[in-house]
């Protein structure tokens, strides 16, 4: 046969033991043209749109994930920054406009829907700062919502102002959802140096770049890295070790192509880029904490863990890179905390602390994720350490996140149960001196040097 | 020692009916394996280091280096020179089929495909420790029938106390394990 009997069976086996899947496809979709001079007049287009267009990617996905025997854990939408749709209303509060986008994801069947979105780099318009003070609301309102906001660039620098402002809507996002321990702010996320075409949430949202419609695909597979790595063993050199990264990210990056490719031409839209992330989901084996181990650390967050965690971001992207025609997204490996068990337990354990989180962020390919802190958290404390997050991001030229839970009523060293992919985070503690006056001292952070490239 | 490389090229000047022995010093390259299938050469693979009566005599050596590695390498180099056949990846399915063994498992499997009008491309059947483990390449181009038609009917075979089969586009192999 013109298959080989082994790569057959390595293919079943990736799908049935190694939870290979297709992590995401995610409909992109322009909502420029559903602006309008009242908030209800836009959430009323917004909502029209995205049932006429964006209906028929669940049944889509689903019949070529049941053909082709490959999992589409998730199928969601990116919209628009909702700030430029919403820049010609008079009102203040846009939260209309996510629960229509939120009514449309529950009637197309997606689990989210992206797009709640300012880009306040280098200043925010009216309607940013409109969208900024709305996502408390908009986010304890609905469930499907997520929300983000870019709040600096290498080429812009950070805006303070805004940092300052997003850490008490984090604060507020985790009051209003208090009952479910801050759940809000799991689908709240801020960037330095946002992609426009992330298919993976919460950050995922249509920059002003793409087409009208866009399928973009996020593949996955940490268990399938680390099944290779432990068949390698301890003794092979680390260039053997990139190369059995590269070449699994390979084959995982072609599979992705092959799936988002087919889902697009059914569809009839466009396909855009594969985001090779490696993203890690709580299931047993399915970790990325795991895979840093096998490749010899002896618990996530000891030293060597940001060495291994760059060997395997730098790999996952050369070896996606050969297969996919566009790479896009984020690209690279997802260090979540909540959401891998690996390294919720070396968090439990003490080994992994916010500090070493923070390290690794500068060779990950997002930034800090899922992690839970105290609910009393100052606000000046949480700026500051947004614009740490921040900062690493725009001197290296790369997109750093901070997805961070204030659990109200909690403390270090308890754990909050979120359910499904969310997992369950333990509070991580954060330093009790408060730098109020460098939160407090606003303006925007000049670009660095190397945003001088002209 | 230099490994020996067998490729399609070496096939094709070899006589129909003769032996190619593969030993553990020996590469074939998919695409030589399947040309001397159907030139009716037969393929011996062997541990005991037997010299191959077919190897080319200037086939490249590969560098030295970890019995995994050279393992490694001698897969990557089959997967490599192996043809996209991109005829076949169109309108195939692959079946597999795992349980205990016992009589009548292929026929049951070959019966449902036929029924269906499908084309059996290629079978591999192995038995470990009671247990059978078969994969069929059906072509279904020509069958009438689409793909859910023969995952249903392949599917009702299925019985978690007997054997398990699952059905899966061809394409998502190929993607995965050839350039094309």
């Amino acid at each position: 046969m013109s298959l080989a009997h082994t790569e057959i069976l390595e293919t079943l086996r990736m799908l049935q033991v190694e939870n290979l899947d297709i992590r995401t496809t995610t409909l992109g979709v322009n909502l420029l043209d559903c602006a309008g001079g009242s908030v209800q007049a836009v959430a009323d287009r917004v909502r029209d749109k995205l049932i006429e267009v964006a209906s028929p990617l669940v049944p889509t996905a689903r019949s070529v994930e049941e053909e082709f025997g490959i999992p589409i854990v998730n199928k969601r939408i990116a919209v628009t920054p909702i700030s430029l749709i919403a820049a010609a209303c008079p009102e203040n509060d846009l939260t209309p406009i996510a629960l229509a986008m939120d009514a449309a994801a529950e009637h197309c069947g997606v689990d989210f829907i992206g797009g709640f979105t300012a880009m306040v780099q280098k200043g925010a318009s009216r309607s940013d700062h409109n969208l900024m003070v709305s996502i408390p609301k908009a986010l304890a309102a609905t469930k499907h919502v997520c929300a983000s906001v870019n709040l600096g660039s290498t080429r812009a620098g950070i805006n303070m102002d805004a940092t300052l402002l997003m850490a008490r809507v984090i604060k507020e996002t985790a009051e209003l959802t208090a009952a479910e321990d801050g759940i809000g702010c799991a689908k709240l996320v801020v960037f330095c140096n946002m992609v426009e075409d992330n298919p993976f949430v919460a950050g995922a949202n249509l920059g002003v770049g793409e087409p009208d419609l866009v399928l973009h695909c996020g593949v996955s597979g940490p268990g399938v890295v680390r099944h290779a790595l432990s068949v390698l063993g301890p003794r092979a050199d680390l260039a053997t070790v990139a190369e059995t990264v590269k070449k699994i990210s390979f084959k995982i990056t072609r599979m992705g192509e092959l799936v988002g490719r087919e889902v697009a031409d059914r569809l009839g839209v466009p396909f855009g880029i594969v985001d090779l992330s490696l993203a890690p989901t709580p299931a047993a084996g399915d970790s990325v904490a795991d895979v840093l181990e096998l490749i010899g650390v002896s618990r996530t967050g000891t030293h060597g863990t940001t060495f291994a965690l760059a060997l395997l971001t730098d790999a996952v992207k050369k070896g996606g890179a050969m297969a996919a025609t566009h790479v896009g997204g984020l690209s690279g490996a997802f260090i979540p905390v909540s959401e891998d068990a690996g390294m919720i337990e070396a968090v439990q354990r003490g080994t992994l602390t916010l500090d070493k989180l923070e390290a690794m962020t500068s060779v990950c390919s997002v930034g800090m994720d899922m992690v839970a802190v105290p609910g009393d958290i100052p606000v000046d404390s949480l700026t500051c350490l947004l614009a740490d997050e921040l900062v690493i991001g725009m001197v290296n030229n790369k997109t750093t996140a901070v997805r961070i839970i204030p659990v109200p009523g909690r403390g270090p060293g308890e754990t909050v149960d979120y359910g499904g992919l969310l997992g369950s985070a333990p509070v991580m503690d954060v330093h009790p001196e408060n730098s109020t006056v460098l939160a407090r001292r606003g303006g925007r952070l000049p670009a660095p040097i190397q945003s001088l490239r002209n | 020692m230099a490994r020996t490389i067998i490729t399609a090229e070496d096939v094709t000047q070899m006589d129909a009916g003769a032996t190619i022995v593969v030993d553990a010093d020996t590469t074939i390259t998919a695409a030589a394996r399947e040309l001397a299938r159907r030139r009716g050469i037969t393929v011996q693979d062997t541990e005991d280091g037997a010299t191959p009566p077919a190897a080319a005599s200037n086939a490249p050596g590969s560098a030295p280096g970890r019995a995994s590695s050279e393992a490694n390498a001698a897969h990557a180099a089959e997967v490599a020179a192996a043809p996209f056949v991109a005829g076949g990846a169109l309108g195939s399915i692959i079946v597999t089929a795992v349980g205990v063994n016992r009589p009548g498992v292929m026929a049951e499997l070959s019966t449902a495909v036929g029924g269906l009008g499908g084309d059996i491309q290629d079978v591999s059947q192995r038995i470990t420790g009671g247990y059978f483990n078969a994969i069929l390449v059906v072509d279904i181009q020509n069958s009438g029938k689409n793909f859910t038609a023969f995952r249903d009917a392949l599917l009702s075979l299925s019985e978690p106390s007997d054997y398990v089969v699952t059905v899966i586009d061809e394409r998502v192999f190929t993607a995965m394990h050839r350039l094309g």
